[in-house]
């Protein structure tokens, strides 16, 4: 039963970091937390619904098309909404916490305009659980995790080796450094959101996979991805994707013991345990 | 005598980088100490460890004889050191007036019941806080824009109000950052009057970072030179004016 | 006819249950600059509070559970419960978070908020859960309906007036400059000898204590309360009445819940059903009071009263 709950808590924790990470990479570049994420993860979720239930394509392509939809849904929330005010009214990080709260509530509503509150399931072709080392995980699980594993690489790999990759992280570093040096920053910021937003969209199908879609889970997800990317440490993507993996493992093994609904619940205390001791996070840079 | 101000061997180190190392300075009361150095020489960095904005890595700093360095900054301000910013801090969607008023000590209206029941001793007591502002604010100048919103005032005013409201807070001693930054001719004759005046009628201490070259040398009794971080000298401003080590650093640097 | 006063008078109810809660929004954030995203939360402990005390008691079976709870106490007897019980929970919580910078206190006050949600939805023997609990006295009542509903808005308006008055005694005060000062620049505040820590927490738990206090009115007009009115979605509501009606006033404050909510959020509630799309209004509604949060932050972002500065008599 132990086994069984970190089992399916490293899955979630996986499917968690790939989210984290996104939220993080968002914040080093830009300086403000993005109170939208969560249900432009739900929206990714919905979507994928769409096309592989709705319109019957074949999953993969289904994530594949997700996956640049919510990057766009992300560009045009830098555009419209971000940009103006940062450029218009000098609007500081608080105030765009606030404006992306706004946004949040946006899409969570066209959501529910459009499919309505009942939970959806994908269609995708279901099988037993096997046994894996020391626990079990059907085919579903594992392809998720498995996704959700190489694609944090290839972003790892993204920013170390190519040349957006290094643009990305010197923006974040300085940004006023890497307008000096000739970066043009703002076409950094603007892949940043597509970048971000996208893995979004993608943890979102995950989270389905896994789970289940449904119209409240922008807000339980935001919920449990800020306690893992504080829990890391703000800046960093990296503490961001450990601090997923405990929150997982430590969400799933609190319902193992106890009280399941109350999973989010122990998340929070943990992260604010954590922050009364390290107020800047585990692994703040 | 044991001077008012002291720091021992004070270093801070940020990671990697030391940024004050192995200090140590001596302000007698009722003196007015200069503090020079390049930029980036540390002084800054020294006025946040006398005001306890920063914990020292290693070694001490006194206060009237007591040991500060583990306090919070308000509890240093409550002790009677206060100190002024760089760039002035004005608090921008508040009048000059509220800006001073701010800074009274003790003040009853500051607790929640007072505040709502207004008794007849807090509004005796906003009065007198308010006659002392209005007082500082006509000797610095800045009286006629005591209504005004603080963004509204020029760079030199902002600097007037940031020594005004400072002196609001019943300091024994002014830690005073470029107090004459951004401030004209006859704004900078005022102030240094005016710190010569508070030193000789109330006794107040002062350690004056500052990079005017007159106001250091006609101003101060003692001068400190900072450079990288670390003592570079001391002295009356004769003795560091023909310190070679001194003109090399910073004197022949800059002018 | 009838039916249309007591309509209009209901509406005017709620704005004014729903102004408490902004002006308990706006002595954190416009007061004092605490970025608080958990105001629904302490609206529901005082309103759990406030029922649980005064609904009639009961020793029934809900879901298996033996609820017993249920007091009887008078009206009076909750409301100052949810008072205490609010600025208790005020404090629990600020204590451990009000030290964290801004944006990080915005995030763990949205978890609180929802950490009691949650909990008001499964500590079943405590709250009835997802049931709820309803029959809630309502004072003043006995008389014919439009009369009973005059007389408790009669009731919510003179409390109304009552804490606008603490509120705005507060900002005029000495305690109001230190607040602002910390919304302005902490750290000079800190310089001049003030002790931070010390007037967030009076600043979150006066909130609280108002939000608390609009929980049981809100709670006893209703008449029931369940887990899923205390959503995030009322502190978005408040959050953008506080942006509309000019943040830092307390004008302001109850200007932008009437127009917020009693022009848009209530006087929509007419609008028919379509059958077949239930969320379709309810859903543009929520959107369309969204984009007017976006609107208004870049194209008036001193709200409609904008804050005015304290012009200091000569003569206090």
């Amino acid at each position: 039963m132990l086994l069984l709950s970190i089992g399916f808590g490293i899955i979630m924790g996986g499917v968690l970091a790939l989210a984290a990470l996104g939220l993080s990479l968002l914040f080093r570049t830009v300086k403000f937390i993005n109170f939208s994420y969560g249900d432009t993860l739900a929206l990714g979720a919905f979507l994928a619904f769409l096309f592989n239930v709705t319109l019957g394509f074949p999953m993969f392509l289904s994530i594949l098309i997700t996956i640049i939809l919510t990057g766009i849904v992300g560009l045009i929330i830098h555009k419209i909404v971000v940009k103006p005010l940062k450029e218009n009214v000098k609007a500081g990080p608080l105030t765009l916490l606030i404006a992306t709260m706004g946004v949040a509530f946006i899409i969570r509503n066209t959501i529910l305009i459009i499919w309505g509150p009942d939970p959806k399931m994908y269609k995708v072709i279901s099988g037993a659980a096997m046994k894996l080392g020391p626990f079990m995980v059907t085919p579903i699980q594992l392809t998720a995790i498995i996704i959700s594993v190489s694609i944090m690489i290839l972003i790892y790999l993204l920013l170390q080796y190519t040349k957006i990759g290094k643009m990305i992280r010197a923006t974040s570093d300085n940004i006023e450094l890497a307008r000096i040096r000739g970066i043009r920053t703002e076409n950094v910021v603007t892949w940043t959101w597509l970048i971000s937003s996208g893995l979004a969209g993608l943890a979102g199908v995950m989270v389905g996979l896994i789970g289940s879609v449904d119209v409240n889970m922008g807000i339980e997800m935001l919920l449990v991805i800020f306690a893992s990317v504080i829990m890391g440490g703000i800046g960093n993507p990296y503490g961001a994707v450990a601090g997923a993996m405990i929150i997982g493992i430590a969400m799933e093994l609190s319902s193992a013991f106890a009280w399941a609904e109350y999973k989010v619940a122990f998340a929070y205390l943990l992260m604010g345990l954590i922050l009364l001791l390290r107020p800047r996070g585990l692994f703040a840079r | 005598m044991s001077p008012l101000l002291e720091t021992k061997e004070v270093t801070k180190d940020f990671g990697g980088l030391r940024a004050v190392n192995h200090c140590s300075i001596a302000v007698e009361k009722g003196s007015i100490c200069g503090l020079i150095g390049p930029n980036g020489a540390g002084k800054t960095t020294l006025f946040n460890l006398l005001t306890g904005t920063y914990k020292p890595t290693s070694g001490s700093v006194y206060f009237k004889n007591e040991r500060i360095d583990g306090l919070e900054p308000h509890e240093t301000c409550l002790r009677g050191l206060v100190r002024t910013f760089q760039i002035a801090r004005e608090l921008k969607n508040m009048t000059v007036l509220e800006n001073m008023l701010l800074a009274s000590k003790d003040q009853l209206g500051e607790h929640l019941i007072y505040a709502v029941i207004r008794p007849k001793k807090m509004v005796v007591q906003e009065k007198t806080n308010l006659e002392k502002a209005l007082q500082i604010l006509e000797i610095v100048g800045i009286k006629h824009l005591r209504q005004e919103l603080a963004t509204n005032l020029s760079g030199g005013q902002r600097k007037m109000l940031e020594v005004a409201r400072a002196l609001m807070a019943d300091p024994e001693m002014l830690l005073l950052d470029e107090p004459t930054s951004g401030a004209n001719l006859d704004e900078t004759k005022n102030l240094m009057k005016y710190i010569e005046t508070l030193r000789k009628e109330q006794g107040l201490t002062f350690l004056i970072v500052e990079h005017k070259m007159e106001v250091i040398m006609n101003l101060c009794d003692k001068i400190f030179v900072m450079n990288s971080g670390e003592n570079l000298a001391e002295g009356t401003p004769h003795e560091v004016q023909q310190n070679p080590q001194v003109i090399e650093a910073y004197l022949g640097k800059e002018k | 006819m009838e039916g249309l006063i007591i309509f209009i008078i209901s509406i005017a109810t709620i704005v004014a249950i729903y102004s408490i809660l902004s002006m308990a929004l706006n002595i954190r954030w416009g007061f004092t600059g605490l970025l608080d995203f958990g105001i629904a939360g302490f609206f529901a402990i005082g309103a759990y509070t406030s029922a649980i005390l005064t609904s009639p008691a009961s020793e029934e079976i809900v879901f298996g559970f033996k609820h017993s709870l249920g007091y009887g106490f008078p009206f009076i007897v909750g409301f100052l419960a949810a008072a205490l019980a609010g600025a208790l929970a005020g404090y629990l919580i600020g204590t451990p978070t009000l030290r964290l910078r801004g944006d990080y206190l915005a995030i763990m006050t949205i978890g609180m908020s929802e950490v009691i949600r949650f909990l008001a939805l499964n500590e079943k023997w405590l709250t009835r859960g997802a049931q709820g609990i309803r029959n809630l006295p309502r004072p003043l009542s006995g008389h014919s309906v439009i009369l009973d509903t005059l007389f408790y808005f009669i009731l919510v308006l003179i409390i109304l007036l009552i804490l606008y008055f603490i509120s705005q005694r507060i900002y005029n005060s000495p305690l109001g400059r230190v607040l602002k000062g910390i919304r302005e620049d902490e750290i000079v505040t800190e310089a001049l000898g003030k002790k931070i820590v010390r007037f967030r927490m009076l600043s979150f738990v006066t909130g609280a204590a108002y939000a608390g206090m609009a929980g049981s009115l809100w709670v006893h007009y209703s008449g029931s309360i369940m887990p899923h009115e205390f959503a995030p979605d009322i502190t978005f509501l408040i959050w953008v009445s506080l942006v509309i009606g000019g943040i830092g006033n307390n004008k302001g404050a109850i200007l932008g819940t009437l127009v917020l909510i009693g022009i848009i959020h209530q006087g929509t509630r007419f609008l028919p059903t379509i059958p077949g799309y239930t969320y379709l209004i309810p859903g543009l509604r929520v959107i369309f009071i969204g984009l007017i949060l976006i609107i208004c932050l870049r194209f008036r972002p001193q709200g409609l009263i904008p804050e005015k500065a304290v012009k200091m008599g000569e003569e206090i």
